[in-house]
């Protein structure tokens, strides 16, 4: 009888107290919703922040102090040299039979600059830029004037094909609904930058082999008619001056050049300077010398709330909450890491991976990184506004094959409620994931990446309205019990597996 | 008996357009169950019909090859989208 007590009390302990000691959030360590939203004002507070810029060294500095009011050791502040690219002023005035008119325009990153007086041509439209639209116009000592194109991603078919499972309790996606991704061009391929690339695919370097004076793009598939697209930021330097059009404007460029061939002056000026942009991190150590990686980026186009402010919202959260764990109770050693220079073709990244090969890389047995959490979804409305759907954002969980990781996720997703979150393999866009973590995944390191797509990510619309504050604590509890669950798995059992075919 | 063969073949007819009804009636993924669950109803249905039009004694041969081509499209559509539902709940 008494053994029989003993089991039912032992049983008892098993189901309900061993898990909640386990992977169970000490709630009074979690910081909240207004803690992790002050941090995320106080690292968006600038006009912009763009590597090396003003708004981007405060923030490196806010998350340097923060780490070390956490009480976090080895922390680091690590420079990287870039080129700063500046615009100074732009404009894209169009003379036609009316008399010249000027369409508002937005300078394109890391083009070539003009004279002040800019330079003037005639305009031709080239549709989508094919080799073949080339071959029927000549636009040699021209301006040409191309759509840009977005892909997107349609959901159901990445569903069955690429994804392990979706969480969706609320039953809000639809068979045909699908995802724009802005930051993927359909015509601006900027693969051909690595040897062999085939340049058709850009439409932009076709314009530079057929000797045109300057790219009008038209950003077709963006949202609205907002013309302040921040890319491609691969940090390369270009020589052709481009400028953007919202999506109306460029309409009603388009009707102008239907009744008439206008020309038009293109004017880019700016400055390119030296600068530095800092890749900042902290140590949590644990029982173990494994390594779990907690990593965002700290760098933004605008003021970046969702891009990504959030996302180091998130690292903040992680650190503050491991910080108050006992080391002994941490199974693992945790390094937060906030890098640089995202929008510098990941430059920052890069360069810390190779700085710390040796030791924290060599260490990582996973990286979980974060990008563009808590993301309203927001749609066009009839007036051409940006409004809220009242959804979230469609969250991409890019994880390597692994049965515990997806466990993991199942868990805290129920767990915090976390839905429209969409977990698929990190081959699932192409040949790596999108974001930071390619960069650990291309070094084998195992990943669990969260990012979310928003339309208005690369444009200066990504402000304060577009975060959710409900969904801060939810999140950052979800990360956190993800780690500290994988936390108990060996090295081996953490291991990413091959992805089927 | 006549009224039967109305029945059969005006269903056979409909066939294709039955799963697609089944998909805007439920057009959510988190719906995959329900829409499965349609998808064997209708191809239930829609076998009854055209077994019952084959059946039908009374001499209306292309009656019966327009019901079949019908009812065999509508039968397709239907397994398709019943096994892609059925896919999606593992995904689910």
């Amino acid at each position: 009888m008494f053994r029989n007590k003993m089991l039912y009390v032992l049983l008892v302990l098993l189901v309900f107290v061993i898990p909640q000691g386990v992977f169970g959030v000490d709630e009074t360590k979690v910081p909240t919703t207004d803690e992790i939203m002050q941090w995320i004002d106080d690292i968006c507070a600038g006009e912009n922040r763009r590597p090396g810029e003003p708004g981007d060294l405060q923030a490196e500095d806010y998350i340097y102090d923060a780490f070390v009011s956490f009480g976090l050791s080895d922390i680091g502040k690590e420079p990287v040299e870039i080129t700063k690219w500046r615009a100074d002023s732009w404009s894209l005035v169009v003379s036609g039979a009316d008399g010249d008119v000027e369409i508002p325009s937005f300078y394109t990153l890391n083009t070539g600059f003009t004279p002040e007086e800019g330079v003037t041509g005639e305009l031709v439209y080239l549709c989508g830029g094919s080799a073949e639209d080339f071959e029927a116009a000549d636009v040699s000592g021209k301006i040409a004037v191309i759509d840009m194109g977005f892909a997107t991603l349609p959901v159901f078919p990445l569903l069955l094909l690429k994804s392990y499972f979706l969480y969706d309790p609320d039953k809000t996606f639809s068979w045909w609904d699908s995802q724009p991704a802005t930051w993927a061009r359909t015509n601006w391929n900027t693969d051909y930058l690595e040897e062999g690339g085939d340049i058709s695919k850009s439409a932009y370097d076709m314009a530079i082999k057929e000797g045109a004076v300057g790219v009008v793009w038209i950003l077709k598939d963006q949202p609205t008619n907002i013309n302040s697209y921040y890319a491609p930021y691969d940090g390369v330097m270009k020589e052709l001056p481009a400028l953007y059009l919202g999506k109306y404007d460029g309409q009603m460029l388009k009707d102008m050049m239907a009744q008439e061939t206008p020309s038009a002056t293109l004017v880019l000026t700016g400055t390119m300077s030296p600068g530095v942009m800092h890749n900042i991190h902290g140590v949590l150590p644990g029982k173990s010398d494994e390594i779990i990686l907690i990593s965002s980026h700290h760098d933004a186009p605008f003021k970046g709330y969702i891009e990504d402010g959030t996302g180091m919202g998130m690292v903040l959260s992680l650190a503050k909450y491991f910080s108050q764990v006992p080391e002994s109770e941490r199974e693992k050693t945790l390094v937060f890491f906030a890098s640089a220079g995202h929008f510098y073709g990941s430059k920052g990244i890069e360069a810390w991976l190779e700085e710390h090969s040796k030791d924290y890389v060599e260490d990582a047995v996973l990286n979980l990184n974060i990008e563009h959490v808590a993301a309203r979804d927001f749609q066009e409305n009839d007036e051409g506004e940006y409004e809220d759907s009242g959804l979230m954002q469609t969250r991409g969980w890019f994880i390597s094959n692994n049965s515990h990781y997806r466990d993991a996720i199942r868990n805290a997703l129920n767990a915090n409620e976390l839905g429209r979150s969409l977990v698929v393999t990190i081959t699932a866009l192409g040949k790596e994931p999108p974001g930071e973590a390619r960069f650990t995944n291309r070094l084998g390191i195992p990943i669990i990446h969260y990012i979310s797509g928003p339309t208005y990510l690369l444009v200066d619309a990504d402000t304060r309205d577009k975060v959710n504050p409900d969904e801060l604590v939810p999140a950052a509890r979800t990360f956190i019990e993800i780690v500290e669950e994988l936390s108990l798995l060996s090295e081996e059992e953490l291991a990413a597996e091959a992805e089927e075919e | 008996m006549k009224g039967k063969k109305t029945i059969t073949f005006i269903l056979s007819l409909v066939a294709p357009v039955l799963p697609i009804l089944a998909v805007l009636v439920f057009p959510r993924i988190g719906s995959a169950l329900e829409l499965l669950i349609a998808c064997i109803v209708i191809l239930c249905v829609v076998l009854w019909a055209v077994t019952g039009l084959l059946r039908v004694q009374e001499k209306a041969p292309g009656m019966k090859i327009i019901g079949t081509i019908f009812a065999c499209v509508g039968v397709l559509i239907t397994a398709i989208i019943g096994l892609l539902s059925g896919w999606t709940m593992t995904k689910i």
